[in-house]
């Protein structure tokens, strides 16, 4: 491969992209070196060693070449499910591996003279005229410049959560009994569309024991609750009800979940 | 065969060029400003949408015609150089699957992207394939998308959401790239490329369905970069065919492990390609693509036979009951479907945009005689002008199936397939060559708007009315974000469940899978469909819960939570919303074996527990 720096090049493009693609610890900073690893350079390297005298339009074989690309991402799948799994070292390794053999197999089909003889069709047959390449303006640069800008901006604004008036905000309340005998975890969460005001009444063993809590949450906010269990005269389960109210209505039950608290082990 | 039809493209640069260079932009540029515009138009629409504010739709149509009539009526000129228009294919197919992506942003919404989001994030945190899908069990064994997306997650630490989107965006510019160099071989004309694969935009599926993180969406692609290959093979000298081999059967391979349908529509693609290869050439031997038409075959065989055999029961049944709707409604006992259905409390698509979708198929009916003609005069020679042909009367057949209650969907998505062939004659129709002697000046704008009524008609026939645009599933208030019933719901079940079996809706159930990775039961199979729905408790139920081992019983009062468009969403004080009776979800409260553990209103889960 020595006597072809471009493959030399590709091979050296694909061992960065993996080392760098799986080192890097942030994610967008990752993608600037996997996304060639994964989406360009596998199908490059394919389109090197099957197809070097295929002569078509330089953008179609960076289509060849992507397109490839994802179909080796699809197979490759299937083989790392038994060698190695589908984790990132054995991933970059594997596209590397097949970005090296592309070049390797390329560089031998270069040596052999009757298929370098070999003539393909090329791109004057797709209806290119072949033209100066037109000088970029300042208006055209400032114009593409823009439109960039304009996706951006319609994509951002696209993750931006925005108000709705017409929308129907609402309350949750979840109970989880598993984690202790002695204790009942209790979550309110406040999707209303303001802060709220809450009271809300843990009641054991029917209405036995009763205990009262009060929390303020803001919208989007979830508030969660330790209450010890009381009223256990036995050590057998015990039932739970907790009910939610709203200040402003402190009359009508709001919400309400139940559910039973496991027994005390002797030992406890 | 193509250097006498591109010989016919060439010529002098225009004067409109030169008009452009004299101010320093060229029309690419133009393009891609105004399609730049548009996107930033047609989120706004959404932003409006998911702000529950009037007019969104006008805005978004708006934003839609701001990025395609710009590329349209570049397309339509004589003087823009091959490159030139593959960027602008490019750019609209980009562009439009941005305006998906906004749609949905930061999340999936579409009922398969929820599925394969599971499938993909089961994949990211297991390092193996092949897991469980109780929602829809043939995906997990098609998991071409999935390694695929996993592939750049594992790598960077990106969600699946991101690493999908990207992967369906670079799958979905090699189909708009793939089609315009298939359709400049073919026809030896870089215009008619462009115009076939803008035409190609149009098709019902192009701007959300087959946009969406879904197998198809990448099987799709790859299966037109088969084609590119193919033909290109077809003019490669005899020496070199041979160096085809590799990459075609990697595609093949590609999209048999990735989509079924996509897999058997190769095999049966490249049948037809070496039948029409045959009677052009009267010889079986190379470049005759028959060894592949038989590799494809065998391979989507084999997988279905050794690895994914529950596809015969998914395939069977809705192509069985496509059969047999279409036999009703021939045989009279079934009445036709109506065009533009929709549900009660679902708004109907106006007046006007029933029109433009049915001016869009009258434009595309009209056209294709014209271009039947011409494939007749000037490509009969070539296997797949011929192929092309055939499946442009196919699109119309298919256009049939939509009468037919049970085979709509059939139709539906049959049509993105033939639409590759109606595209390439509809655009070998030669319409932009047309030179009247009085109104020639409106030649290229006419053909620019026909364009954009093709699409735009595409897109209203292909997906819901009410459904086109964002709807509220996050939404800012009070300095926080509040977020959806059956979301809300979907993240405490995330956030508070350990492991855990549930039962649910469809559209709850979906959100159970992504985001929150749990394994659910929706449906009718096994029956948790008739439990969430049915006030009374029938003594079958609860067995039933028992023995597929669910733990946890979703109960959804909202009617629209069976519905997998749009049950995902927030409640709105302007829409009606009808609800199942109090019992549904009351059934439970009564039963020892209950725990009544999360209430958020409309939706209930109860946790049973063995033994109580």
């Amino acid at each position: 491969m020595k006597r072809y720096p471009d493959l030399e090049r590709v091979t050296a493009a694909a061992l960065l992209c993996a080392v760098l693609a799986v080192a890097i610890p942030v994610p967008v900073l990752a993608l600037a070196f996997a996304l060639p690893l994964a989406l360009f350079l596998p199908g490059y390297a394919i389109v090197l060693a099957c197809l070097n005298r295929w002569n078509p339009p330089a953008p179609q074989k960076l289509v060849a070449s992507v397109g490839l690309s994802l179909a080796v991402i699809a197979l490759a799948g299937l083989l790392l499910n038994y060698v190695g799994g589908l984790r990132a070292l054995p991933w970059a390794a594997l596209l590397f591996l097949v970005v090296l053999g592309g070049c390797i197999l390329a560089a031998r089909a270069r040596r052999n003279p009757v298929v370098g003889a070999a003539h393909e069709a090329g791109a004057d047959e797709l209806g290119e005229p072949r033209r100066p390449r037109p000088r970029a303006g300042v208006a055209t640069v400032v114009l593409v410049a823009l439109g960039l800008a304009g996706a951006a901006a319609g994509v951002a604004l696209a993750f931006h959560p925005v108000g709705a008036k017409h929308v129907v905000g609402f309350s949750e309340l979840w109970i989880s009994t598993g984690e202790s005998a002695d204790l009942v975890r209790v979550g309110v969460g406040n999707q209303e569309k303001e802060a709220t005001h809450y009271g809300l009444i843990a009641r054991f063993g029917g209405d036995a024991t009763e205990q009262v809590r009060h929390l303020v949450l803001d919208p989007g906010e979830i508030g969660t609750l330790r209450i010890p269990v009381e009223g256990r005269t036995t050590s057998a389960p015990i039932r739970v009800a907790v009910t939610l109210y709203r200040e402003q209505f402190p009359n009508r039950p709001y919400r309400r979940v139940s559910a039973w608290v496991p027994s005390r082990s002797p030992s406890s | 065969m193509n250097a006498q039809a591109a010989s016919k493209t060439r010529g002098a640069p225009s004067r409109s060029r030169s008009r452009w260079q004299g101010i320093g932009a060229t029309p690419l540029a133009l393009a891609v400003f105004f399609a730049g515009l548009g996107l930033v138009v047609c989120s706004l629409a959404d932003a409006l949408s998911r702000g529950t504010e009037p007019h969104a739709m006008v805005v978004y149509w708006t934003g839609v015609l701001l990025i395609a009539l710009p590329i349209f009526y570049r397309l339509t000129s004589r003087s823009a150089s091959l490159t030139e228009r593959l960027l602008l294919v490019c750019l609209l197919g980009l562009s439009l699957y941005l305006v998906k992506v906004m749609r949905d942003a930061p999340s999936f919404t579409f009922n398969d992207e929820l599925i394969h989001g599971f499938n993909a994030n089961r994949i990211v945190e297991s390092h193996h394939l092949f897991h469980e899908n109780p929602v829809l069990k043939v995906t997990p064994y098609y998991p071409g998308l999935e390694g695929a997306a996993s592939s750049l997650a594992t790598m960077t630490g990106l969600s699946t959401y991101a690493a999908g989107t990207i992967v369906v965006g670079a799958a979905r510019l090699v189909l708009v790239a793939s089609l315009f160099f298939l359709f400049a071989r073919v026809s030896g004309s870089a215009r008619t490329a462009g115009l076939g694969a803008a035409i190609y935009a149009g098709n019902f599926n192009f701007f959300f369905y087959g946009a969406q993180f879904s197998y198809e969406s990448l099987a799709l692609p790859l299966l037109v970069l088969m084609m590119m290959m193919i033909a290109e093979r077809e003019v490669s000298v005899p020496e070199r065919l041979r160096a085809w081999a590799v990459p075609i059967v990697l595609a093949i391979a590609a999209i048999v492990v990735t989509h079924h349908l996509t897999s058997y529509a190769a095999a049966v693609v490249l049948a037809a390609i070496a039948i029409a290869s045959y009677f052009v050439r009267r010889s079986w031997r190379p470049p005759n693509p028959w060894p592949f038409a038989i590799v494809a075959a065998l391979l989507a065989l084999i997988w279905l036979t050794v690895v994914a055999s529950s596809t015969f029961g998914y395939l069977s049944s809705p192509l069985g009951n496509a059969v047999e709707a279409i036999a009703n409604t021939i045989g009279g006992e079934a009445p036709p479907r109506g065009l533009f259905q929709s549900g009660a409390n679902i708004a109907s698509t106006p007046t006007v945009a029933r029109a433009l979708s049915l001016l869009a198929v009258a434009l595309l009916t009209v056209a294709v005689p014209f271009g039947l003609v011409r494939v007749v005069r000037r490509y009969r020679r070539q296997p797949f002008a011929i192929i092309f042909a055939l499946a442009s009367i196919g699109f119309f057949l298919t256009l049939a199936l939509r009468l037919a209650p049970a085979a709509w969907e059939t139709g539906n998505r049959a049509s993105e397939f033939f639409f590759i062939g109606l595209a390439f004659v509809v655009a070998v129709a030669g319409f932009e060559s047309w030179r009247p002697r009085r109104f020639s000046a409106f030649v290229r704008p006419g053909i620019a708007v026909g364009l954009l009524v093709i699409l735009v008609g595409g897109a209203i026939a292909g997906w819901p009315w009410d459904t086109q645009l964002a709807q509220p599933l996050k939404v800012a208030a009070g300095g926080g974000t509040i977020t959806s019933q059956p979301l809300a719901m979907a993240e405490w079940a995330k956030r508070e469940v350990v492991g855990g079996t549930f039962a649910a809706q469809t559209a709850d159930g979906n959100l159970l899978l992504d985001p929150a990775g749990k394994k659910v039961y929706t449906g009718s199979s096994p029956d948790v469909e008739d439990i969430l729905q049915d006030p009374t408790m029938p003594g079958w139920q609860v067995p039933l819960l028992r023995k597929y081992g669910i733990e946890y019983v979703v109960v959804d009062r909202r009617e629209i939570s069976a519905d997998g468009i749009r049950g995902y969403y927030f409640t709105r004080d302007d829409e009606s919303s009808p609800l199942y009776p109090i019992g549904v979800s009351t059934k439970f409260d009564g039963l020892p074996e209950f725990s009544r553990v999360y209430s958020n209103g409309a939706i209930t889960v109860y946790r049973r527990e063995e033994g109580r």
